[in-house]
């Protein structure tokens, strides 16, 4: 199986793959995506990469996951909203995968955090992708947005994703890698879902999160973390405000999840994360990483491994993810 | 729409959809394009029927005054009416007693408890939910918002599937077991899967999508304790290592060895 390799590139180099027939998942600035010509491709915004090079903020090029891996069997894009995202996995090939951009802060992408694990044939077929967002200095000037290659309209509340068919012989796999696990402090459970919360039970006890977190002068950067069956689940943390009794997230938290804030990271985050993907395949049909870790861990300029791929607000292996690399690798039988 | 001078109608639609006294008709309409017959119901008497005398009193003419409508409408999906689907709507107010009555179903959920049931038996059985909005011609969507209420444990039903015994061959038994074991997963009637479901055993797992699924089935049948509910959820597990066994060799082995210690 020839696993094509994730590349940053100029609009022009785009364009011409765009050109070629090639089906592609492009990551862009607005305005490089939105010039690009009409063909068999999906894309989202997003100005941060993990290139070949190292981290790298940039308006000027696209991250570019080739993903036409047989010629006899044709990928398909489609587009979903909020009300038919829960038909994804039904529409996949039976052997496959599929790759989903959701634009952050909108209808679909809230749909999917909150549901995707109930969609029907959820986990049955493997699933990855990614939330696409803006520069931050954009934050309030420009909204996330995906399109659909072919055709120019770039998307606000749809969802797009290109259905991946492999030969029988050839399966694909996606793994995490999280570097942060669940640290010794208080079990945290909260009563209902959602991308904020005012309450929670602190062992057991009904605790105003806000003022919770304030108490113990807990570091933000490190999220709430849930073990599920040994694989770990991050939500991070948004916006801790006392005065309002609130706290934001960049993901859900859901009922009936016992939750524990991160250990805190000692280290370098890139040598870490270089240690822990050494393990992975090294050529990878798709990766992302999250932005927070690209801000948090100051990865502008540092190289993270053979890991590339965009930095983006929120990643897709199956479910929403947090400060999670996300990694799809083929393997043939 | 038919107002109820075609109450012999009415009549027969509230007696083919199974709904009892006092519940009856006021109104039906028949959509022929979209093929759906819509029936509204009350519980309120019958309108007083004031026997007018006619014209030097020779024909007594009916007037029929209608209780008016006293709450917003609510409209369930019922059991399909030959080619037609069934629409029971009502505009009573209603007390939470009557969601549990067949015609009507839970508030929020589309299908009425007697289609619930029904879907519910399928989905116990094993069929695709495809399949079942084929046959019942119900919107995936529909299907889809009835099965996450049941997964959450806001819609509950007993039932016990059936055991699926081919009558005709034990020998295509034999090459079915025979093929589950050169298959490396277990049946589904081995008790590893209630034991992994329930959390009573656990094992080591790498693959990602196995530990979010067995993460979820395990929540919902922890939120659900019966019977029913657990064997559903068990067999969602075993289709997915079924067609996942190739990825899943690291857990398999592990499977194989507790299946193999429980028999001995």
């Amino acid at each position: 199986m020839n696993t094509l390799q994730q590349l940053l590139l100029t609009p022009d180099a785009t364009a011409e793959m765009i050109r070629s027939g090639a089906t592609l998942a492009i990551a862009g600035d607005e305005d490089v995506l939105a010039a690009l010509p009409d063909g068999n491709w999906i894309g989202g915004t997003i100005p941060y990469f993990m290139s070949q090079d190292g981290g790298i903020t940039t308006r000027d090029k696209l991250f570019v996951t080739p993903l036409s891996f047989h010629p006899d069997l044709k990928p398909t894009i489609r587009r979903y909203d909020a009300a038919s995202l829960s038909q994804v996995c039904m529409e996949a090939p039976a052997n496959g995968f599929s790759l989903i951009i959701l634009p952050a802060f909108s209808e679909v992408h809230f749909e999917y955090a909150q549901h995707a694990s109930m969609y029907e044939e959820m986990f049955m077929k493997p699933l990855v992708g990614w939330i696409s967002g803006i520069h931050l200095d954009d934050m309030g000037k420009r909204s996330p947005k995906v399109r659909d290659g072919r055709s120019g309209a770039l998307l606000e509340n749809q969802a797009v994703v290109i259905h991946v068919p492999l030969p029988d012989n050839v399966s694909a796999q996606v793994s995490i890698v999280n570097l942060f696990t669940q640290g010794d402090g208080d079990l945290i459970e909260f009563e209902t879902s959602g991308f904020e919360a005012s309450t929670c039970r602190v062992n057991g006890e009904v605790t105003s999160l806000a003022k919770y977190l304030t108490r113990i002068q807990h570091d933000t950067r490190l999220p709430l973390v849930a073990d599920y069956s040994g694989a770990m689940i991050n939500v991070s943390l948004k916006a801790v405000d006392e005065a309002k009794d609130n706290v934001q997230f960049y993901g859900p938290v859901f009922p009936h999840v016992a939750y524990r804030l991160a250990k805190p990271f000692t280290g370098s985050y890139e040598a870490a994360l270089g240690q822990a993907i050494a393990e992975l395949p090294e050529k990878a049909g798709f990766s992302c990483n999250c932005v927070l870790n690209y801000l948090y861990c100051e990865l502008e300029g540092k190289r993270t491994g053979h890991v590339t791929g965009p930095m983006t607000f929120g990643e897709v292996a199956y479910v929403l993810l947090n400060q999670t690399v996300v990694h799809l690798t083929l393997e043939t039988y | 729409m038919k107002e109820v001078q075609a109450f012999s109608i009415a009549d027969y639609l509230v007696q083919a959809a199974g709904i009892a006294h006092p519940w009856r008709a006021v109104q039906y309409r028949v959509d022929e394009v979209a093929t759906i017959v819509h029936v509204w119901i009350t519980r309120q008497p019958r309108p007083n029927v004031e026997k007018k005398r006619s014209w030097f009193n020779f024909s007594p003419a009916e007037q029929i005054i209608e209780v008016p409508a006293s709450g917003p409408e609510m409209q369930w999906r019922h059991l399909n009416c030959m080619n037609f689907s069934c629409q029971i709507h009502t505009t009573d107010v209603l007390d939470e007693r009557h969601f549990d009555l067949p015609w009507f179903g839970q508030p929020g959920l589309p299908f009425s408890n007697r289609l619930s049931r029904q879907i519910f038996i399928c989905l116990a059985e094993g069929m695709e939910m495809h399949t079942i909005c084929d046959i019942l011609n119900i919107p995936f969507t529909e299907l889809w918002k009835f099965k996450h209420a049941l997964d959450n444990g806001h819609v509950k039903f007993e039932y016990t599937p059936t055991k699926k015994v081919d009558p005709s061959s034990a020998a295509q038994t034999s090459a079915q077991q025979a093929s589950a074991s050169a298959s490396n997963v277990p049946d589904v009637e081995d008790p590893i899967w209630e034991h992994l479901i329930t959390g009573a055993i656990n094992i080591h797992i790498k693959t990602l999508s196995l530990q979010l699924i067995l993460t979820k089935l395990r929540q919902q049948v922890s939120l659900q304790q019966n019977d029913e509910v657990k064997r559903l959820k068990l067999r969602e597990l075993h289709k997915y290592v079924e067609r996942n066994q190739r990825s899943l060799g690291y857990e398999l082995n592990q499977f194989k060895e507790l299946s193999h210690t429980e028999s001995v």
